[in-house]
């Protein structure tokens, strides 16, 4: 790798790199400008991170060992004799490595009876909270937390969107934001679950924020969203992403909702071939590319 | 204290003997070594026998391991270790049935992962697919580039701590790196191309 790269190859090589999040050393100079003026570079960073990141969510889907899983272990550990084998002249029942002592016991009945309590609350807070019409004060207290949390998404997003780039509220897009936020801050990966609270809180915030034009794919979501609330949820939706970018959207059981490109689902992730389908040049293909190649330029 | 000190602690308390160190090194890395297991092929009890016998065999080795590098490494090569000696078995008597049905061609896989990129658990591949088609991908590539894309990816391991702990380059690394996912965006390629 050069530190001034001018090829596509040079650069290419770098956006996999950086997707990968292997490398310590900075952005070489360069990268930035090439891929300004290369649509075909920014195709290949948005396709490389894509396949990285499909390939971590889908490892991160991979279920967890069974609760009876260290249970076993310990089981087939005295089973097979293998402590003593490790401390001569004595027994496994002498030794008992893998048993926890009395005290350990007793502070993990405690862990676990506390965690029993927060999932209880947790659990009755959602079932609350989900009672409640939108302009609740518990889902307005929600919308204050999430402006807290996605302000920073919001301000990259509106910059982009000066720039010409993004289109402002395109809750996917903050989002993917937000993920690619967490995984810089946790310096690994985010989980499904907590990328997936944070476009909540997202989507909530954005649609509660007056200054931001929704796009297509939020005024779906709210109106899926108030499907289960209101008698007239289409009809809502529809109205409200009148005369907007609509791009993308598409109803449900099409072709291309089959193929997972229904954006109007609460879930929405465009997948490659959705975004690699929106025609060159087109508001929203452009915006998602432009998202793409300023996420990986950070 | 950052998770990687406290499991460094964690394993220097194990030799030392400190019963209650060996659950937290089960407890931190299960989860990566049962995942290794299930991208490998095997089915979800299988995998966790095998995650258990990686466990008894870093406690009957444990005086002998040389608490050089990242133990997740040590781990894994241990877990393939411990592959290996499986499949042999399975080969020598075929009636065994512990490693997954192939989810689809390598295509179907990625397509199958690619298709749901961040879906929520309801709408998202179950926990089985995502195995079997990540199993069927990752066995496009060579063996090399296949360790070091998963200790970058999966791990969060950096390129320098990869080359420390397999004793390669760093470039070399890189390059394996490079080439895995070119490989893997050639078969997204074909897979598009299918769909």
């Amino acid at each position: 790798m050069t530190l001034h790269p001018r090829t596509c190859l040079d650069v290419s090589e770098w956006l996999t790199h950086s997707a990968v999040g292997g490398l310590s050393t900075p952005e070489p100079v360069g990268v930035a400008e090439h891929l300004r003026s290369c649509v075909r570079c920014r195709e290949e960073g948005i396709a490389t991170g894509e396949i990285v990141a499909s390939l971590r969510a889908a490892n991160g889907r991979i279920g967890l060992p069974s609760p009876r899983f260290a249970r076993s272990l310990r089981e087939r550990i005295e089973a097979e004799g293998a402590i003593s084998s490790v401390l001569p002249g004595t027994s496994a029942s002498e030794v008992n490595v893998l048993a926890a002592p009395a005290r350990s016991r007793s502070r993990r009945r405690w862990v676990g009876a506390a965690l029993a309590v927060s999932i209880a609350i947790n659990v009755g807070l959602a079932f609350f909270v989900s009672r409640r019409a939108p302009q609740g004060t518990a889902e307005l207290a929600s919308v204050d937390v999430a402006r807290t949390i996605v302000a920073p998404a919001l301000e990259r997003l509106r910059a982009l969107q000066d720039e010409g780039g993004l289109i402002a509220g395109d809750v996917v897009a903050t989002g993917w934001w937000l993920e690619a936020e967490a995984a810089a801050s946790r310096g690994g990966e985010a989980s499904t679950a907590d990328v997936r609270a944070r476009i909540d809180r997202a989507r909530l915030a954005l649609a509660s924020e007056p200054s931001v034009v929704l796009s297509s794919a939020p005024e779906a979501a709210l109106g899926r969203r108030l499907a289960a609330e209101t008698s007239e949820p289409r009809e809502r939706a529809r109205r409200q992403s009148r005369g907007q970018e609509t791009i993308g959207l598409k109803p449900s059981g099409s072709k291309q909702a089959a193929r997972g490109f229904d954006l109007a689902s609460p879930n929405a992730q465009p997948s490659l071939a959705a975004r690699l389908d929106h025609p060159a040049g087109s508001p929203r293909g452009e915006a998602l590319r432009a998202w793409a190649a300023a996420t990986l330029l950070r | 204290m950052s998770p990687h000190q406290r499991l460094g602690d964690a394993l220097a308390r194990f030799r030392s003997g400190d019963p209650l160190a060996f659950d937290e090194i089960v407890d931190a890395h299960a989860p990566a070594i049962v995942r290794t297991f299930r991208r490998l092929g095997a089915d979800p009890s299988t995998a966790e026998d095998l995650a258990q016998e990686v466990f008894v065999r870093l406690l009957r080795t444990r005086a002998a391991y040389e608490a050089r590098g990242r133990l997740a490494v040590y781990l894994d090569r241990v877990a393939r270790n411990v592959w290996v000696d499986h499949v042999r078995a399975r080969v020598a008597r075929p009636e065994a049935s512990s490693i997954d049905a192939p989810a689809a061609s390598g295509d179907g896989a990625i397509a199958m992962i690619l298709a749901h990129p961040g879906a929520g658990p309801a709408e998202a591949l179950s926990g089985r697919d995502a195995a079997r088609a990540l199993a069927a991908l990752l066995a496009k590539l060579p063996e090399g580039e296949r360790a070091v894309l998963e200790l970058a990816v999966f791990e969060g391991l950096r390129y320098a701590e990869i080359a420390d702990e397999l004793s390669i380059p760093e470039g070399t690394v890189k390059s394996r790196v490079f080439s895995a996912v070119r490989r893997l965006r050639a078969a997204a390629r074909a897979s598009v191309d299918l769909a």
